[in-house]
């Protein structure tokens, strides 16, 4: 092993303690920062992580109410040979679909919020976890490791400090979803704090040594898509109706999303975000939902998207979520997409249908990158300006889904229909979705697909690599009360401006309660400084708060921005419920 | 009252249009007008059933897609598998062909002791049949396999192949159900896929 001097050196495992779940040689050095003291650690001895931190699901509180509650058994006759036995119902929360619009949280269930936990560090229970987390994105940020060693430490590091967090004040009484909120949040706060060190594009970016192929693997996967250009519905046996185009657009967007944000959970709901609107195509095409529809599509709409760094972004997530968090259905859609990139990566003629080889090979020739390819879709990553860019959260879209008796189809079909009645000018992809998805049902005439055809061929060349400026993920309402008086300063951005604008703020993270020293040497702030993070979060909160009303306003014309506004509080932002609300409430654009 | 909760993973093979996805989609919504706790929708679905013991298992069910241009991908869905229902439709013989494939692969590939069910669906269609009970009941034998045939559109026998797999899965995997090839199974096997079931809820969850 290539240890060297270095990893010894004491200030290199600050938060060691003698009891840290770590054997690697990288952690034997003991010492702790002068400054720490030993904490009480007597009412939390022998907590295990499996106690602490449950596994509610991959977006604790937002959408998915995993957690397990058996509803007791009815009494079944205990004759061993009877066939069936009583299954019995499980779950849960009664929260409900329907189209009301109950804001989604039920009372068991705690939104994550990060912005509570970035509260949360900075009290002063929470003074001994922040000291333990300070001192090891200091020393990790100190020298560089190897892929392997890098997940051991973080996952180390995290799997310690979950302990730490139950024994301190602050989360001592937390309920086990609550801690699992946390947990989340502090996974979050250390790769969006260690995001340049450990996501390999902005390894490289910022002159790091890569120690992976990842970018090459990225490269080829690129140039691959590049080739398959052409490659339409029918190549896949995908059906098409005339609201597809809609959904197709939205679900590459979702996907290109995965670029924006930073932490491994909120890449992972960029890709079950992409996922969950193919289901919604799936409705809307009246096709049996399961495997067989689905692929095909995932298939399909990676080939539109061709999202930069995929296979890096796959790795990171593979990487650096914990292991926990990527079993059932994060794992099942994170295979799935995987499988898709393994299917692009070795297709030809024989893996579509409706193609010659000898039409395939033509028209993969025709599509052979130039020599200058277009550039990458711009990422809206860090390292263009603020470092808290993306460190906000992603969300789980709320996408109109199947509740009770409804059938998905129907479901689906109503959202539209009614949306639909009322939309004359659609401005925008929201728009676009429902006025395609529309004519689908009515049989309308009108085609939003001949403009979209026209403004394909307009741009024939870049219309791949465009990168949409996004529906940003719904915001959150900032709830805790304003203890800053620079919050209410930041200015407004239109959703166009979003991307010079952060880029050129670099002067944000400067901050008068910046605690701790630039540790990272990338003069991009210090990586605690919990203040400029909200800041900055708080900010990306606010573009996508008023790309949403945007959208909101060119849907209901009359409907004042104020409303629109309070809409948006009221259903926590989210773009699909806030326009059911609107309609239900009568308003027409 | 103590519970023990059993997470296993279900992957669901075979071709297209033999019914997989209604077959699941059947055994998951009979019981229960709501199956809220798919998220995304129906590609991965989950299921708990209780048995007579009051032991509690969970399936999460991993539906794959049957087209032969994806087959190369299936081991990124039955790796880790703890159990397999191969279905194929009684009204098509070569539907059958490829479930013996699937299974032949399983035996090769998956983790030896994950449990294998041969499910011929779509006896609905009786006056259709072309795959008779013995035949393949026959084959599941030699092979060491459960088999049963259900109609995902009358609903019947769908639960029962479910709660079959339900009642042989916990721990004690009886010899018959680790079939031939895999020959050597490591004991303990079977615990490592217990032991990596997600934590759940609660403190009491899970006491493995």
């Amino acid at each position: 092993m290539s240890t060297d001097d270095s990893l010894l050196n004491p200030a290199l495992n600050p938060w060691e303690k003698q009891d840290a779940p770590i054997d690697s040689p990288l952690f034997k050095a003991s010492k702790i920062l002068p400054s720490e003291t030993d904490l009480p650690t007597d009412v939390w001895k022998g907590v295990t992580m499996k106690d602490t931190v449950p596994s509610p699901g991959i977006v604790p509180g937002i959408e998915i109410p995993e957690q397990d509650s058996v509803v007791a058994s009815s009494s079944s006759p205990a004759s061993p040979s009877k066939i069936n036995p009583p299954i019995n119902t499980r779950l849960t929360t009664p929260t409900s679909r329907s189209p009301s619009i109950a804001p989604h949280p039920t009372a068991d269930e705690v939104p994550f919020d990060f912005q509570t936990f970035l509260d949360q560090m900075k009290t002063k229970g929470a003074e001994p976890v922040a000291r333990y987390l300070r001192s090891f994105l200091t020393n990790f940020a100190r020298r560089s490791f190897s892929v392997n060693d890098q997940i051991k430490l973080i996952h180390d590091f995290l799997d310690f400090i979950f302990i730490r967090m139950r024994e301190s004040d602050v989360w001592k009484n937390a309920s086990p979803q609550e801690f699992d909120n946390a947990s989340e949040a502090m996974e979050k706060l250390v790769m969006n704090r260690l995001y340049d060190y450990t996501f390999t594009p902005e390894i490289d970016r910022s002159n790091r040594l890569v120690n992976t192929d990842d970018l090459e693997r990225d490269h080829v996967l690129q140039q691959r898509i590049m080739l398959f250009g052409w490659v339409r519905e029918q190549h896949l046996d995908i059906p098409v109706s005339e609201g597809s185009p809609g959904f197709i657009s939205f679900a590459q967007q979702e996907l290109r999303k995965i670029n924006h944000y930073k932490a491994p959970r909120d890449k992972m709901i960029c890709v079950l975000n992409c996922c969950k609107v193919i289901f919604g195509l799936i409705r809307h095409l009246h096709k049996q939902e399961g495997a067989d529809a689905f692929v095909p599509i995932l298939i399909f709409i990676v080939l539109k998207a061709n999202p930069a760094h995929l296979l890096s972004n796959i790795e990171y997530i593979n990487r650096f979520r914990r292991p926990e968090k990527l079993q059932s259905e994060a794992g099942y859609y994170l295979s799935s997409l995987m499988g898709a990139v393994s299917f692009i990566e070795t297709m030809d003629h024989s893996s579509l249908s409706n193609i010659s080889q000898e039409e395939f090979e033509r028209r993969a020739i025709l599509h052979l990158p130039a020599s200058t390819a277009p550039s990458p879709p711009p990422s809206l990553t860090a390292g263009n300006g603020s470092s808290y860019v993306g460190d906000e959260s992603a969300r789980l879209l709320k996408f109109p889904s199947p509740s009770g008796d409804t059938s998905f189809a129907e479901d689906t079909r109503r959202f539209f229909q009614r949306t639909g009645e009322t939309i004359s000018k659609p401005m925008n992809l929201i728009g676009k979705i429902f006025t395609n998805a529309l004519d689908g049902f009515e049989d309308s005439s009108q085609p939003s697909n001949q403009q979209d055809e026209r403004r394909r061929q307009e741009s024939p060349a870049s219309a791949e690599y465009v990168y949409a400026a996004p529906i940003p993920t719904p915001y959150q309402p900032r709830i805790r009360p304003p203890p800053s008086s620079s919050r209410r300063d930041t200015p407004r951005l239109a959703s166009p401006a979003f991307l010079q604008a952060t880029r050129g703020s670099a002067g944000l993270t400067a901050s008068p309660g910046t605690r701790t020293p630039d540790v990272g040497g990338s003069g991009r702030g210090s990586p605690m400084d919990f203040s400029a993070m909200q800041r900055e979060i708080d900010r990306a909160h606010e573009v996508a708060a008023s790309a949403a009303r945007e959208t909101l306003l060119s849907i209901f014309p009359g409907v004042e921005s104020e409303v629109a506004d309070l809409v948006l509080e009221a259903t926590n932002g989210d773009l699909g419920l806030s326009i059911e609300k609107l309609l239900e409430m009568g308003i027409s654009s | 009252m103590s519970r023990t909760q059993h997470q296993f993973k279900l992957v669901l093979l075979g071709e297209s249009a033999v019914g997989k996805s209604s077959l699941v989609l059947r055994f998951v919504k009979d019981q229960f007008d709501d199956y809220r706790e798919s998220t995304i929708g129906a590609a991965f679905l989950t299921q708990t059933v209780t048995l007579d013991d009051n032991t509690v298992v969970k399936f999460e069910i991993w539906d794959t897609a049957g087209q032969e241009r994806y087959k190369a991908r299936a081991p990124m869905y039955y790796r880790n598998a703890n159990c397999a229902v191969v279905v194929y439709d009684i009204t098509q013989t070569a539907s059958l062909e490829k479930a013996k494939t699937w299974i032949r692969e399983l035996q090769r590939q998956a983790d030896p002791s994950i449990i294998i069910a041969l499910c011929g669906n779509k006896t609905d269609l009786e006056a259709r049949r072309q795959v008779t009970k013995e035949e393949a009941q026959k084959y599941a034998e030699e092979e060491g396999l459960m088999w049963s045939e259900t109609s995902a559109k009358s609903g019947e026998g769908v639960a029962d192949i479910f709660i079959s797999i339900a009642r042989k899965l916990p721990k004690n995997v009886p010899p018959t159900a680790s079939r031939g090839a895999g020959g050597a199974t490591p004991t303990g096997r079977a615990r490592v896929d217990l032991n990596k079931q997600t934590p759940t809820a609660g403190p009491d969850a899970c006491n493995c």
